[in-house]
């Protein structure tokens, strides 16, 4: 079974026959589903159909676009690792969490996007060029908010190439809801097809 | 040795278990240890099968010594047969526990002698009654430890456990700060002698040098970012360790992206915490399969609570925290951050317990 294969089955909640990592995860909607049973029953409550999805696969990374949703995948051979669904999707039920105040810029002169191509071996300079440019413009389209767009995982080129986007956006003044959320970006030589998370994946804040 | 020798050790990092737990002739010289373990790193892999998920927590005996010491920031566990025990305890009440290692950063620290870092997501259901997490829940949970073990003669001899409790109380449905306070009431009753530990770990932190590290150690940059960070104050100078676009995954939950991040979760130390000390105890690092590199950290923080901040309003009492952080390095720069500390033993003394 190819990883491909194997994302889309457990997408839908089918165990691949040679099973699937102990270290599986799958991360969706502010939720994280860890290890076989979780992943698979997440897919098996939710189904997300990416049978006919296109595909962009690197050395050690998989990507499934089709319609409003995309997975990415961590690859180790062809066993799957941490998977991201993101986009138009049920939201999950985040946990808990200590709310960290942290200033995202570290400079009045603010980035919009943050990306360090020696995190990306697998990318060429050109694909980079345009997953920034795509980021520049994920962040331009929330308007009201103060989003920033940090490039997490890129392969390819720009001829086909994928990358995966951590976004924070701070809401409008007065009261500024704050939340991660994330951004899938497919490149092709003539195309690019944005997939991102619906606006402000929420954080229980809990104070101690 | 050197970090990088042995490379037929591998690292357990996207292997199925498997192919970890496949029998098979000596792949490292480990004198004094059962035939089974083929290697340091499936020695802590396959004894940590065979102890939880195959239900033998008999097998602690034969594989701590005999007045092992294991430090947690609850308190000190000593001896290998309250292991015995207290491992029979965790799976009366977390009955279906799967232990699944995410990596072993380990280091042979004289000859003979091991030292691992072992990374875990222990996942289980809360079926029985337990007296830090309550009555049974039948709540599933999910939360990373990282045990730290000094091994030789297939004996663990030291540990050092850090858990992520805060968020398994709150993945149970408990509640912080009633757990925290339940805890240290307990705490303040009997012999107060009993919490000294805690007070000589201070002493300790604050007393001892922190141990040292080669500068072409691939712990040392992060090992200088969190001492220049958290002694020196200079958060964005440290912070310079990391990608643009790394990842942070501090204790409760505290995930997020970039330098700014990492700022932030060091700053609710700092900014809580006065006349603050900190000392590194033990570094490790080892290959990723690809090209990147794994390095662990032990490190422990003392300081007073004299400003109100991430636990409340400040109290005067001397805090201790007990952390291990393991780095992804990539192109000299770090791009993964998972550090673990006990945050619920944290507020267990903020509330006055534990000798606090």
């Amino acid at each position: 079974m190819s990883a491909a294969e194997e994302l889309r089955a457990l997408l839908v909640g089918r165990r691949p026959p040679a099973g699937l990592l102990q270290t599986v995860r799958l991360e969706l909607g502010g939720t994280e589903y860890y290890g076989e049973e979780a992943v698979l029953e997440r897919g098996r409550a939710a189904p997300i159909d990416l049978a006919r999805a296109e595909e962009v696969r690197g050395p050690a990374s998989l990507a499934l676009f089709s319609d409003g949703v995309a997975a990415i995948a961590d690859l180790h051979g062809e066993r799957i690792g941490r998977v991201w669904a993101v986009g138009a999707l049920p939201p999950g039920e985040p946990e808990a969490a200590v709310m960290v105040a942290f200033d995202a810029d570290l400079r009045q002169a603010r980035a919009s996007v943050f990306l360090y191509a020696a995190d990306h071996p697998g990318a060429t300079p050109d694909l980079l060029d345009r997953l920034a440019a795509a980021g520049e413009r994920l962040v331009g389209a929330e308007p009201g908010y103060r989003a920033r767009a940090f490039l997490i995982r890129a392969w390819g080129d720009a001829a086909r190439g994928a990358g995966l986007f951590a976004l924070h956006r701070l809401g409008p003044a007065p009261v500024r809801p704050s939340g991660w959320a994330y951004a899938a970006v497919l490149i092709t030589a003539g195309e690019e097809r944005v997939v991102a998370d619906r606006p402000a994946q929420p954080i229980i804040h809990h104070r101690l | 040795m050197s970090w990088d020798t042995a490379p037929e050790v591998r690292s357990p990092v996207g292997r199925p278990i498997t192919e970890l737990l496949e029998e098979g002739p000596r792949r490292q010289e480990l004198p004094g240890f059962e035939p089974v373990y083929r290697d340091f790193v499936d020695y802590i892999i396959r004894c940590t099968h065979r102890i939880w998920e195959q239900k033998n927590p008999g097998l602690c005996v034969t594989h701590y010594g005999e007045d092992c010491a294991i430090e947690t920031l609850a308190g000190p566990v000593t001896g290998a047969a309250t292991v015995v025990r207290n491992t029979t305890a965790a799976l009366a009440t977390f009955a279906d526990r799967l232990v699944i290692g995410e990596d072993v950063i380990w280091s042979e620290d004289a000859p003979g002698v091991f030292h691992s870092s072992h990374r875990i997501m222990s996942r289980s259901t809360h079926m029985g009654d337990d007296p830090v997490f309550g009555p049974a829940t039948m709540r599933s949970n999910g939360v990373r430890t990282i045990a730290d073990c000094l091994c030789r003669e297939n004996r663990i001899v030291e540990e050092w456990l850090v858990r992520d409790n805060l968020r398994a109380l709150w993945q149970l449905g408990g509640d912080a700060r009633e757990t925290a306070e339940r805890l240290a009431a307990a705490d303040r009753e009997g012999d107060p002698a009993r919490h000294a530990w805690r007070a000589a770990k201070i002493a300790e932190v604050r007393e001892t040098p922190s141990v040292e590290v080669a500068d072409d150690h691939p712990a040392a940059m992060p090992a200088h970012a969190l001492r220049v960070a958290l002694i020196e104050g200079l958060h964005g100078e440290a912070a310079a360790a990391f990608s643009s676009a790394a990842e942070i995954r501090w204790p409760s939950n505290r995930i997020g992206f970039g330098r700014g991040f990492w700022i932030g979760c060091l700053a609710q130390l700092g900014a809580t915490l006065g006349d603050l000390a900190w000392r590194l105890e033990h570094v490790a690092a080892r290959p990723l399969p690809d090209g990147d590199v794994a390095a662990a950290l032990r490190w422990s923080l003392a300081g007073r609570h004299d400003t109100g901040g991430v636990w409340g309003p400040a109290t005067g009492r001397e805090i201790l925290v007990m952390a291990v952080s393991h780095y992804r390095l990539r192109a000299g720069r770090i791009v993964e951050d998972i550090t673990i500390w006990d945050e619920l033993a944290v507020l267990r003394q903020v509330a006055g317990g534990l000798g606090a």
